[in-house]
Formats: C-alpha cells, sequence, structure tokens
C-alpha cells in the first residue's frame, strides 16, 4: 500500500516583510507518512522559516505567506487552532534552553496536556507513561534549567511523546550537542518513526549523523527551492557536487579539505598544565566586598572535579583542539585559563621570557593577553555597528594609525568572512552563524597572543565554517597566535587543529600532536 | 509537607484582604494603629505559618534600618509650620512615628503575602479568580521560569566586557542593552515553543491544579478586616 501524505505544501510564497524578496519562493513539497526526511541547505536559504511556517507558527507569529497551501494528512493547515494542530504536528527548536515554561518537566508535561485538554484526573498516570517511554523518569521533578543540553532535549521529545503529533519537525535540534546524545537520540527518532509511525522532518546543515536513519534527504537552494533529492548514500555520493556548490557539509567533506600546514615548530613554549584539579562547584577569582575568601578544600577528591590531576600542554603558536562530552569541564577549563575559576595544581605559561604561573597574572593582566570568544556570541558585543566591534580592538592594537587605515583593516577582515555587506548593521541584527564570525573575528582584531574559542562553528555551514577557520589558521601562522578550541565537531578539529585532546576519565587524553 | 493555614488560603483572597486592610490603615493617622498591626500580624505569622522567627527578623532587620532613617528624618526634616491646618501640627515626633512605624506595618503585610505564597498558585489564582487570560499567566510563568537562564547569561555578558577591556560604567547600560535584546528573541523564541506544544492563549484548556475560593477563605477575610477594624478602633 503506498503510504498516505503526511505532510505536503503547494507553491508557498513567505515573505517576513511586505516589500522584501521572499525567503520561501515557489516551494512544493510532499513529506510521505512514516518515513523520516532531512532538509539540508546552506545558511540563510530559508529552512527554519520553511519549518515554522510548515508547523504553522508563521506566519501567526509575523511574516506573510502570499501564496500556496499547507496540508497535513489532507487538511488543509490553516483551519486549525494551536491545541488541534498539536496532533498533527509539534516541533523541536535548535535552543534547547528556550523550549520550556515551566519549571520542571512534570510541570511542563501537565502544560501540554491541559493545552490539548486532557482532564486533570488522568494526569499525572498519562505523565508518568510518556517519561517511562522516553526514559526520563529521573529528569521528571527536576529543575528544566539544570539539565543538560542533551537531557533537555529528551524532556523535549517526552512532551512531544505525550502530546502524540503524527509529525515531528526538528529545527537543527542536535547543533549543541555532543557526539554520543546525537548518537543517542537518533536511536529515539528510529524507535518515533519505525515503531510508533511518526513521521519525522529534520532540519539540518550536517548529514553524517543522519546517514542510517534518515529515509530521505532533500537538498535546498536559495528561496528553499528545491535542488537535489537522495534516498540512499549512493545518491547521496552523486550529489556532492551540488552540496560542494551550495556550501553544505557532506559525510567525509573535512576529509577531503586541505590546508595550509603549520610549519611553526613544536618549540618546548606554551602552556603547561600539571596535576590540574579543577572543582565542579566553580569558586571565583574575584574578590568580593564583604564576602569570605573561597577556597578550594586542598583534599579535593576525584568525584567533585571536572578535570583531576590532570596534565597537558598547549602549544604556542598552533590550534589546540579539545574534545569530549557535554559537561566534562571544556568550557570550565576554557574559564579557568581566562583566569575566572581557581584550580589546584599548576598551569604554567612558558614562553622565552620565562615561566609564570596562570593565577599569578592577576585579572586584568590575563584579559591584556588572552582573547575569548564565547558560545552565545550576542553576549560579547560592546557596540552597535559590525564595523565598530572589529576596529575596537584593532585601534587599541595599532594606536599609531588613523582612523581610516584602522576601518579599512576592518573591512578587510570582515571581507574574509562574507560580513562585508553587513558592515553598517546592528551586530543583533546578524544572523547567529554571521553573529559568530562577527564575534570570533572581533577576537582576532584585538590581537591578544592566546585565543580560546568555545565552539567557534557551531551552526555554520560548511563554506562559513571554512572560511572562519581559515582566517584564525592564517593568523596563527602570520601572528603567531596560540589558538585553544572547545569543539564537537571532530572533522573539523582534525583538519584545523595541530594538537587534539580528548576529555576521558577527568583526564586530557592526546590524540595527536605533540611527541605523537 | 504539610501546608501551614496561611498557606493554604487563595493567593488571589489573600492579596485582596491585604489591598483592603493597607487601604484601611492609609486612612488613619496613629503610631499606635502601626504598631499594633505589626504585632498582631507578626504574632498570626509566627503561629499559622511555618517561617521561622530567625528568617522573619533577619528580612526585618533592613526594614527596620528603613524605618529608623524616615523616623529620623521626619523628626528633624519635617518641620510643619505652628500655625498651618495641616496633619503634622500635633508635632515632629508624632508625625516621624506615624511614618516610620507605618513601613513597619505595610512590609509585614508584604512579608506574609512573600512567605506564605507559592508563585504558580498565585499565578494560578489570578487565571481562576481574577480571569486573568492563560496567555498573560503562562506568560509570566514562563519569564519566571527563565530567571536562571538569564543570570548565567548576565554574568556572561558582563565578562565579555572585561575580556575586551570595556569598562560597563556605574550603571551598566551595554550589559544591559545586550540583555535586553536577548530576552526579546527568547520571548520569541518560547512563545514559539509553547505554541507548538498546543498553547492556544485564549481557547478552551484543563487545569492540572484549579485553586477554588472556599469557606476558609471568606473567614481569612473577615477576621482580617475584623481585626484591623478592632485595632483602629481602640488605638485611633
Amino acid at each position: 500500500m503506498e503510504p498516505r501524505v503526511a505532510i505536503s505544501c503547494n507553491h508557498l510564497k513567505f515573505t517576513y516583510f511586505e516589500e522584501s524578496r521572499p525567503i520561501l519562493d515557489d516551494v512544493t513539497l510532499e513529506i510521505p507518512e512514516g518515513s523520516i526526511t532531512v532538509l539540508m541547505g546552506s545558511s540563510g536559504c530559508g529552512k527554519s522559516t520553511l519549518a515554522a511556517v510548515l508547523c504553522g507558527l508563521l506566519p501567526e507569529n509575523g511574516g506573510f505567506l502570499t501564496e500556496g497551501t499547507i496540508e497535513l494528512f489532507g487538511q488543509p493547515l490553516k483551519e486549525m487552532n494551536p491545541s488541534k494542530r498539536a496532533a498533527f504536528v509539534s516541533m523541536m527548536f535548535q535552543n534547547p534552553d528556550l523550549q520550556f515554561c515551566m519549571e520542571t518537566l512534570r510541570e511542563e508535561l501537565y502544560f501540554c496536556m491541559e493545552n490539548i485538554r486532557i482532564p486533570a484526573g488522568e494526569m499525572k498516570e498519562k505523565a508518568e507513561i510518556a517519561a517511562k517511554a522516553m526514559e526520563t523518569e529521573h529528569l521528571l521533578d527536576r529543575p528544566l534549567h539544570s539539565l543538560s543540553g542533551g537531557e533537555k532535549q529528551r524532556a523535549v521529545l517526552t512532551c512531544i511523546y505525550l502530546l502524540d503529533a503524527k509529525c515531528i519537525i526538528l529545527d537543527e535540534p542536535f547543533a549543541n550537542l555532543d557526539p554520543a546524545s546525537v548518537g543517542d537520540m537518533m536511536v529515539w527518532m528510529k524507535m518515533l518513526c519505525k515503531e510508533q509511525g511518526k513521521t519525522i522532518l529534520a532540519i539540518d546543515h550536517m548529514s553524517d549523523h543522519w546517514i542510517g536513519t534518515a529515509d530521505r534527504f532533500v537538498l535546498l537552494g536559495r528561496g528553499a527551492e528545491i535542488l537535489a533529492q537522495a534516498e540512499n548514500e549512493e545518491d547521496l555520493e552523486k550529489c556532492k557536487g551540488i552540496f560542494k556548490q551550495e556550501g553544505i557539509a557532506y559525510p567525509g567533506i573535512w576529509a577531503e579539505t586541505e590546508i595550509a600546514p603549520n610549519e611553526n615548530d613544536f618549540g618546548d613554549f606554551g602552556l603547561y598544565l600539571k596535576q590540574l584539579k579543577m572543582p565542579k562547584k566553580p569558586v571565583s577569582t574575584k574578590k568580593r566586598l564583604f564576602a569570605r575568601k573561597e577556597r578550594i578544600p586542598a583534599n579535593l577528591k576525584a568525584q567533585d572535579s571536572l578535570l583531576y590531576e590532570a596534565d597537558a600542554l598547549f602549544p604556542q603558536e598552533k590550534i589546540t583542539a579539545i574534545l569530549g562530552p557535554s559537561g566534562c569541564g571544556k568550557t570550565s577549563l576554557m574559564m579557568t585559563l581566562l583566569n575566572q575559576r581557581k584550580y589546584l595544581g599548576s598551569i604554567e605559561v612558558v614562553e622565552k621570557a620565562g615561566a609564570r604561573e596562570v593565577a599569578d597574572i592577576g585579572m586584568k593582566g590575563t584579559f591584556a593577553e588572552v582573547g575569548i570568544a564565547f558560545q552565545n556570541p550576542s553576549n560579547q558585543f560592546i557596540t552597535q555597528n559590525v564595523t565598530a566591534e572589529v576596529t575596537d580592538g584593532l585601534s587599541r592594537r595599532y594606536p599609531e594609525e588613523s582612523e581610516e587605515q584602522i576601518k579599512e583593516r576592518a573591512i578587510a577582515m570582515l571581507d574574509t568572512c562574507g560580513l562585508k555587506p553587513y558592515q553598517e548593521f546592528s551586530p543583533f541584527m546578524l544572523s547567529q552563524g554571521q553573529q559568530r564570525r562577527l564575534a570570533v573575528l572581533s577576537v582576532l582584531a584585538a590581537g591578544q597572543k592566546l585565543l580560546l574559542l568555545d565552539e567557534p562553528t557551531y551552526g555554520q555551514d560548511y563554506i562559513s565554517a571554512r572560511a572562519l577557520m581559515d582566517q584564525v589558521r592564517e593568523k596563527v601562522l602570520d601572528e603567531k597566535l596560540t589558538v585553544i578550541m572547545v569543539t564537537h565537531d571532530r572533522g573539523l578539529a582534525e583538519t584545523y587543529a595541530d594538537v587534539i585532546y580528548n576529555v576521558k576519565d577527568q583526564k586530557l587524553c592526546l590524540e595527536t600532536g605533540v611527541g605523537k | 509537607m504539610r501546608l501551614s493555614t496561611l498557606d493554604r488560603i487563595n493567593p488571589f483572597v489573600k492579596s485582596i484582604v491585604i489591598l483592603v486592610c493597607c487601604i484601611m490603615m492609609a486612612i488613619t493617622q496613629s503610631w499606635q494603629v502601626n504598631v499594633a498591626v505589626f504585632l498582631v500580624w507578626f504574632a498570626a505569622m509566627l503561629v499559622f505559618s511555618k517561617c521561622k522567627i530567625k528568617s522573619l527578623i533577619l528580612t526585618l532587620v533592613p526594614v527596620v534600618f528603613l524605618a529608623l532613617i524616615v523616623f529620623v528624618s521626619g523628626l528633624f526634616a519635617g518641620n510643619a509650620g505652628v500655625d498651618s491646618d495641616s496633619l503634622y501640627t500635633v508635632g515632629n515626633l508624632e508625625s516621624a512615628l506615624v511614618l516610620g512605624t507605618r513601613i513597619l506595618s505595610y512590609v509585614i503585610f508584604g512579608l506574609l503575602f512573600a512567605f506564605t505564597t507559592d508563585s504558580k498558585e498565585f499565578i494560578m489564582s489570578l487565571m481562576h479568580q481574577a480571569k486573568v487570560k492563560p496567555k498573560f499567566a503562562y506568560g509570566v510563568l514562563a519569564a519566571v521560569n527563565l530567571v536562571p537562564t538569564l543570570q548565567r547569561e548576565w554574568a556572561e555578558v558582563n565578562l565579555a566586557y572585561q575580556a575586551r577591556r570595556k569598562s560597563t560604567g556605574i550603571i551598566p547600560f551595554g550589559p544591559m542593552f545586550n540583555t535586553l535584546v536577548n530576552g526579546i528573541r527568547w520571548s520569541e523564541n518560547v512563545a514559539m515553543a509553547m505554541e507548538s506544544k498546543g498553547f492556544d492563549g485564549e481557547g478552551e484548556r484543563t487545569y492540572s491544579i484549579e485553586t477554588r475560593v472556599g469557606a476558609k477563605d471568606y473567614i481569612y477575610a473577615i477576621v482580617s478586616v475584623v481585626i484591623m477594624a478592632v485595632i483602629i478602633v481602640v488605638f485611633h
């Protein structure tokens, strides 16, 4: 029997502003029931907009659907109210922090059931059945904000399971999950699809982890125009040309990426971590008025630590990548290197001029020598103008140059990452991917010798990630910077990093680099 | 965990009763009334709620301090004209006492509400008793639950300013702007997530907790107002 059509849309045309170019331009798509489809496309091609439109969240929350119709199982979407729609389609968003309105998963599940008008008497039992099915019983009564990214996404899935929506639309749900959690999610996706008969439509710009799970890949171009469709690996292989042209990553693309070799020698200089112990509960280095001076207990136990007796060398003038599961202390290590958290053991900066202990350098001194790009880029903009973000660092670095010269330098830097057309924009108006690139550029501009990059390519398509990393690489070679980056993207790390550490059993295990 | 008597009063009723008591108090001008109100409600909190005397006193320390400041400034600065017919002709001491003690009595009402009310239950009762729309009520709940995220982001924004060697000034307008912009984006995100879970805002829905107004709430309201009236009659 031919499967029914779950989602179908005809000649969709959608714009955010009445006069502007349509984001979706004449999109026609059919998703068969009980299948897993992955929509892929470069940043800004309209794939997220398409997802929101198919869910009915747009144009309800903004924008104009000027042409076209959407049907869910043959019923027009337009005629459904949110409560009825929830029976057909539910969505999972990219940022796991922003998907809940209640304090705990149990309350959130109750909230979902209230929405679809389930009597109060049945709620407790139903919530427990859903939690059992998705193995989230242990999360039910924990505050949602204390869960990890992976756990939060599981919690969202529990809500969706409970709502019993026939279709699930996922908008880059795995962008900030570690590979283990992604693998875990894939198992759930398969289960929901094969055993529960759900239709899954996922939006992603990485295909790697979907191989073996997805039934169909759809490649989107500008205006969400369908460029190609693939049903298996062979088909995918054939589409490589289009992938490349659109700047989207296909499986194994990083292995094929060639970059300039790092000719800088491995010297004896760099950051030496010796018997480093990092407590789970952060102990701030800040001095507070009236507050008792905090100390890490000298006999800190392994179970209270993130890193325990870890040794490592982050060599000078090289890129070091740190891989590892979420919550293993990668970001905390960055904060420690930035002199924000106290530690036990030693972190020594060894340079030509001699060796210094990080804790002795002082906060101001650290900021003069270390630059950082955070995970959430919109938190680190200090001006209202894209160019000014970059000139701020440049003018401190080249105090003798005139304003025009600085501006020229800034625009040249923006140009390398495709941000030149936005030079007069406010940084807050850029897309997530663009913001991230700008954040890294602004750190590069300031000219500190050590750069800490926290997930620099998260949410980027292949072309943007490459442009950004090429720029970082060039600065490492030319200006002899030392870069330490934290990432979940192994392919990227293997391509660009000279040294790779993997956090395992509270230690930093060397994978490639110094001495190997 | 057993709830205390005051914990079980409907939050909306509780807030209305407090409002009525405050208005009644506002029309009197007697420090004796203020002190009596303070003592009676302080005692009521100790007896009928689970809050501990230690935490209550600790919370009151800054309030007493504030009351003292008002009292002292009223005493010296409240320069009442001898010939005028204004309320303060009774003398500086009297008016300063009224002002100072009034702060105490208002605060004790506020504490009673804060110490014995669950914020979620209060919002639920606004929806059920005051007929506030679910859209608004759940919006407030969502905002309240975003606070931990907001705190984390705020710390990060401030660190970013430091890391980029930019002073934030005494009033950190820069970080405020960042957080505000983020906040708007988040609220959109959360609203979409809620809608995708079937939240309608205006349509019909069921409720996991339904707050009701019962006999105990009426008794509470009447007893409170009567005590208030007695205090006013006796001391005024």
